[in-house]
C-alpha cells in the first residue's frame, strides 16, 4: 500500500503543477489577480501626506470662470499667484497643444509666468490623430516648453477590465525618451535632474510604434478625495489661508466631470472615478516613498505558486476528510489575502490565481486519487477473496462487472458475510469439538478405568486424541478472546496457581518445581482462564522436557511496568534452527516422537495469548544446559507484600 | 445422601452413578429435564448433579424452574464447557460448583461431601484441626505452623478461617466479600485478591503441603485440599 500513497502523491502533484504552469502562462485568471489586487489596495495608511496639494479644475471652477477652456492669461494669473506662495514644484496637467487663436498675448503671459516661477512641469501627450490612425507626441508650445522646468508624459495604464493600476516609467514613440510626469514633478520638487532620455536607442524595426518600458504598479494611498484639493477658482481668487502652498508640491488639473479625465482605480468605487490629477499624485507618493509595485519576473514567479500550490500536499494526507477539507479552504483564504496583502508591505505584486485555483480543487483531486487507489485496492481484495472463498458460497446476485463503487461495496459487504457466516461455522465446529467429542473422549476414558487389560493398549492413544481436542478448543479460544473484556488480576497469584496445577505432574517425574515469585501482587490486565492456561503450558513443556530428578524453575520478577515469567528447565535445549519455528501452529520438534501428546498448539496457545495481552514470549536456550522460556507482559503497577 | 441427577448419556451416567453409588450415595438418575423437575419437586433431595445440557431442557433452565417453585439443595453442574464466559453464567444461574467432564471420583466426591457439610453443618461446631504442619484453632481464632502462631491482620483471620470452615466449596468473590467485610460498601475489588495473595503466602497453602487455594475465572475462591 506504500508504493499505491506515493503514486497518488506523484500524480496529484503532477496535476497540480501542469494547471499552475497553464493557468499562469494563458493569464486565463488575470480577472481574479486584479480584484486580490484591487482588495489589498483598499487598505488604507495613515493621513494624506501634507505636502501634496491638487488644484482642482472643477464644477465651481467652471461656473465662476465660464465654460472650458480658459484663456491662458488665466492660467498665467494662477501661475504667478501660487510663485508668490513659494511652491515647491507646480504640475500643470493642462495640454497646451495649439496657440491661443483670440488672445496671442495670453501665450506670451503664461510663458512668462512658467519662467517665472521656474519650477512648472508640463505634459506631453501620446495620442492617435483618429482611429487606428497614427501615435503622434503632443508637446506643449515650444514657446511654453521651453520654460517649463521639466516635462513628463501623461498616461495611466488601464488593464483589461478598465480599470488603472499602473504606468510605465518611460515611454516613447521608437524609443522610450519620456519620463513620466510625476517623475517630471518629482524631479523639480527635490532639484533633481531631468530622467528624460533623448539620446536612448531608438527601434530598429517600427520607429513610429510605441516603446515603454518599467511597468510598476501603483501604491494607492487612498480613495478619490483622500489628498487635499482647493478649487482653481479660489486660488485665483487668493481665497486660502497663508501657507497653505508652500513648500508644497502642487499638482493642477480637471476634476470636473464634463472634462473626460477620470479613470477608474482599484480604490475609486463604480459611482466615483478618480481624476487623472488625483492618479498622478498617487503615483508621485509612490513614487518618492519607493512604494511603486514591481510585479515578480514570471520565473521567480511560477517557482512560488508551484511551491505554494503544492504545499497542502504536506498535511492533506494526515489529516481526516473534513479536517484535510477545511484546512485547504483556511490555505486558500490565506495565501489570498497573503498575495494582496504583499503589495502594500513589500512593494512585490505576484498574482496568484494561478495557484489559488489548484489550492482549491487540489482536495478533490487527492480525494479523486485515493478514491481511484481505494478502488483498486477494493478490486485487489475482492479478486483475492474470491479466490479463497469458494465460488458457490459467495451470493449470485451480485453484479460482475465493476461498474461502480456502490457495487464493489456490495461485493465487499457479501465477501464479509460470507467470511463472518464462516467464521461462526469455525465456533460451531469447535463447539463441537469442545463438547460433543470431548466429552464421549472422557467418558471413553472412565470405562477404561474398569478394563485393566484394554487400558493399557488404549489409554495412550484415547488420551492422545482427549490432549488434541483440548488443545484445538484452546487455541481457538486465545484467537478469538478480546481484550476489550479483560479484567484487572494478580498475575502473581495466577503463576502460583498454574505452578500448582502442574504440581502432580511435576511430582510424577520427581521434578522439583522451584518457585521464585516476586512478593506481593502484580496487576495486570487480562484474561484469568487464558494467561493461567498459558502458564501452565509453559510449565508442563518444561516438565516435558526436563529430565528425571532435575529441577524446573518458575521465576516472575516485575521491573519498569513489565512481568517476566521465565521458566526454565535443565533439558537437552531447543536448537537455533528451531526456535523460530516454536510458536507458529503445529510446530513440533523434529525429535519429538509421533506419539507425543498435543497438536504442537501449546506453544502457538502462548505466543496468541501473549499478543493478545500486548506482551512477548521468546526462548533463550544453550543446547544441553538449560532452556528458559520468557512470558513479558505491561503491568498496570505493583503492590508489594 | 439422596442425589438427583441429571444426565442424557447412559454410557456416561452409568459410569458416575457407580462411582457415587460406591461412595455410599443414593442416586437418582433422570434422562430429561422434565423428569427431573417433577421428581425434584415432589421428594426431598439432599444434592443435585446436573448434566449443563440435555435435550429438552438446559441444567440452568431447570434450575431456574426449581428456584421459582422451592428451596433448592444445593447444585454441582456438571459440564463439557469450561470457557470462563460459561462458568460465569453457572454461577449467575445459581449454581453452587461446577465439574468439568470427566469428573475424577477423589473431586466428585470431596465436592459433594464439601456442599453436604456446608449444607449440614454439624451441632457441635469444630474447636480445632490439626492438618500436621498446620493447625487451625478455630474457637480462639489462631493458626500455628510448627507451633508458632502466624500472624494475621482481623480480616485475614476472617477469611482464614471461612476458607478452612468451607474446604473444597466454590466461595464467590461476592458471598466473600458479604461474609467477611459485611457491611463495608464498596470495597475495592483488589482487596481479596490482596487477603488471598497474603494468606497463600503466610499459612504455606501450597501443593506440597496439602493445599490449593485457586481462583476459579476470577469469579470466586475454592480452598482445595489434596489427597
Amino acid at each position: 500500500m506504500k508504493r499505491f500513497r506515493f503514486n497518488d502523491y506523484l500524480s496529484t502533484a503532477a496535476i497540480l503543477l501542469f494547471l499552475v504552469v497553464f493557468i499562469q502562462l494563458t493569464g486565463l485568471l488575470s480577472r481574479v489577480d486584479n480584484v486580490l489586487f484591487d482588495i489589498g489596495q483598499k487598505w488604507r495608511q495613515g493621513k494624506p501626506p501634507a505636502d501634496i496639494v491638487i488644484v482642482a479644475i472643477d464644477e465651481n471652477s467652471l461656473s465662476q470662470l465660464g465654460r472650458w477652456p480658459w484663456s491662458r492669461q488665466v492660467h498665467a494669473d494662477l501661475i504667478q499667484r501660487l510663485k508668490q506662495e513659494n511652491t515647491l514644484a507646480i504640475g500643470l496637467d493642462i495640454i497646451f497643444s495649439e496657440p491661443e487663436q483670440s488672445n496671442k498675448n495670453a501665450d506670451n503671459a503664461l510663458a512668462t509666468a512658467i519662467a517665472q516661477a521656474q519650477n512648472v512641469v508640463l505634459p506631453i501627450l501620446l495620442e492617435t490623430t483618429r482611429v487606428k490612425g497614427q501615435l503622434i507626441e503632443t508637446l506643449p508650445l515650444p514657446s511654453l516648453a521651453l520654460q517649463a522646468a521639466d516635462l513628463g508624459r501623461v498616461h495611466a495604464v488601464l488593464d483589461e477590465d478598465g480599470i488603472a493600476r499602473s504606468i510605465y516609467l518611460f515611454e516613447g514613440i521608437g524609443a522610450p525618451v519620456w519620463q513620466h510626469f510625476s517623475q517630471a514633478v518629482l524631479n523639480v520638487a527635490t532639484h533633481q535632474p531631468s530622467q528624460n532620455q533623448f539620446n536612448a536607442p531608438a527601434a530598429q524595426k517600427n520607429i513610429f510604434s510605441l516603446i515603454r518600458k518599467q511597468q510598476k504598479r501603483v501604491s494607492f494611498r487612498g480613495p478619490p478625495g483622500y489628498f487635499s484639493t482647493i478649487s482653481y477658482a479660489q486660488v485665483l481668487k487668493g481665497e486660502f489661508e497663508k501657507d497653505t502652498f508652500k513648500n508644497k508640491i502642487v499638482l493642477i488639473g480637471a476634476t470636473a466631470s464634463g472634462m473626460n479625465d477620470l479613470l477608474s482605480t482599484p480604490v475609486s468605487g463604480l459611482s466615483q472615478p478618480m481624476a487623472g490629477v488625483e492618479f498622478h499624485a498617487n503615483v508621485l507618493d509612490s513614487m518618492r516613498n519607493n512604494r511603486l509595485i514591481d510585479t515578480l519576473p514570471t520565473v521567480s514567479c511560477l517557482i512560488v505558486l508551484i511551491a505554494l500550490a503544492l504545499l497542502p500536499l504536506i498535511w492533506m494526507p494526515r489529516l481526516s476528510a473534513l479536517k484535510g477539507l477545511i484546512s485547504t479552504l483556511v490555505y486558500f483564504v490565506f495565501v489570498s489575502m497573503l498575495a494582496a496583502v504583499l503589495p502594500k508591505i513589500f512593494s512585490i505584486w505576484i498574482p496568484p490565481s494561478a495557484a489559488l485555483l489548484p489550492i482549491l480543487i487540489s482536495y478533490p483531486i487527492w480525494s479523486w486519487r485515493k478514491l481511484e487507489a481505494a478502488q483498486r485496492y477494493l478490486d485487489q481484495e475482492l479478486t483475492y477473496l474470491k479466490s479463497f472463498i469458494v465460488q458457490s458460497d459467495f451470493a449470485d446476485n451480485t453484479v460482475h462487472h465493476y461498474d461502480n463503487f456502490d457495487d464493489r461495496i456490495e461485493q465487499v459487504r457479501a465477501a464479509g458475510q460470507q467470511l463472518r457466516f464462516l467464521q461462526n461455522d469455525r465456533k460451531e465446529v469447535l463447539a463441537f469439538i469442545s463438547h460433543d467429542l470431548r466429552a464421549p473422549l472422557a467418558s471413553a476414558m472412565m470405562l477404561l478405568e474398569e478394563h485393566q487389560q484394554l487400558k493399557s493398549k488404549l489409554h495412550a492413544p484415547l488420551s492422545q486424541a482427549l490432549h488434541l481436542a483440548e488443545d484445538f478448543l484452546q487455541a481457538s479460544r486465545a484467537e478469538m478472546s478480546n481484550s476489550a473484556d479483560f479484567k484487572e488480576l494478580d498475575f502473581a497469584g495466577v503463576t502460583h496457581q498454574a505452578v500448582d496445577d502442574a504440581y502432580e505432574s511435576a511430582l510424577k517425574k520427581n521434578i522439583t518445581l522451584e518457585r521464585e515469585i516476586v512478593d506481593g501482587l502484580v496487576w495486570v490486565n487480562g484474561n484469568f482462564g487464558l494467561l493461567q492456561r498459558a502458564i501452565l503450558n509453559l510449565v508442563m513443556n518444561a516438565i516435558k522436557f526436563a529430565p528425571e530428578h532435575s529441577k524446573v524453575r518458575v521465576k516472575l520478577s516485575y521491573a519498569n511496568q513489565q512481568a517476566v515469567l521465565s521458566v526454565v528447565d535443565y533439558g537437552p535445549g531447543i536448537p537455533m534452527d528451531e526456535q523460530k519455528h516454536l510458536f507458529k501452529r503445529f510446530s513440533r520438534l523434529k525429535d519429538m516422537s509421533a506419539s507425543a501428546e498435543g497438536a504442537g498448539l501449546g506453544l502457538y496457545f502462548v505466543h496468541t495469548v501473549a499478543q493478545k495481552h500486548h506482551g512477548t514470549v521468546d526462548v533463550e536456550s544453550d543446547i544441553g544446559q538449560k532452556t528458559s522460556f520468557n512470558l513479558r507482559l505491561p503491568v498496570i503497577n505493583f503492590q508489594a507484600h | 445422601m439422596k442425589i438427583a441427577f441429571l444426565e442424557d448419556n447412559q454410557h456416561f451416567a452409568d459410569e458416575t452413578i457407580h462411582a457415587l453409588s460406591a461412595a455410599g450415595h443414593e442416586v437418582k438418575h433422570f434422562l430429561t429435564g422434565r423428569d427431573c423437575l417433577k421428581a425434584v419437586t415432589s421428594d426431598t433431595f439432599d444434592l443435585c448433579l446436573f448434566d449443563w445440557e440435555v435435550p429438552d431442557m438446559s441444567g440452568p433452565e431447570v434450575l431456574a424452574s426449581l428456584k421459582l417453585r422451592s428451596a433448592v439443595p444445593p447444585v454441582i453442574f456438571l459440564t463439557g464447557h469450561d470457557a470462563e464466559e460459561d462458568i460465569v453464567q453457572m454461577m449467575e444461574a445459581g449454581a453452587d460448583d461446577y465439574i468439568v467432564k470427566p469428573p475424577s471420583t477423589n473431586i466428585l466426591n470431596a465436592r459433594i461431601n464439601a456442599l453436604y457439610r456446608r449444607a449440614h453443618p454439624a451441632k457441635n461446631p469444630i474447636e480445632s484441626v490439626d492438618y500436621g504442619h498446620l493447625k487451625v484453632d478455630f474457637t480462639k481464632r489462631k493458626f500455628m505452623i510448627n507451633l508458632e502462631a502466624v500472624k494475621l491482620t482481623e480480616k485475614e483471620t476472617e477469611l482464614a478461617l471461612y476458607f478452612f470452615g468451607h474446604i473444597d466449596v466454590l466461595l464467590s468473590r461476592a458471598h466473600l466479600t458479604k461474609v467477611v467485610w459485611g457491611t463495608t460498601p464498596d470495597i475495592d475489588t483488589r482487596t481479596i485478591d490482596v487477603h488471598v495473595s497474603h494468606l497463600r503466602n503466610k499459612l504455606n497453602l501450597l501443593p506440597q503441603y496439602g493445599w490449593r487455594l485457586i481462583s476459579v475465572y476470577h469469579q470466586g475462591y475454592r480452598l482445595e485440599r489434596l489427597t
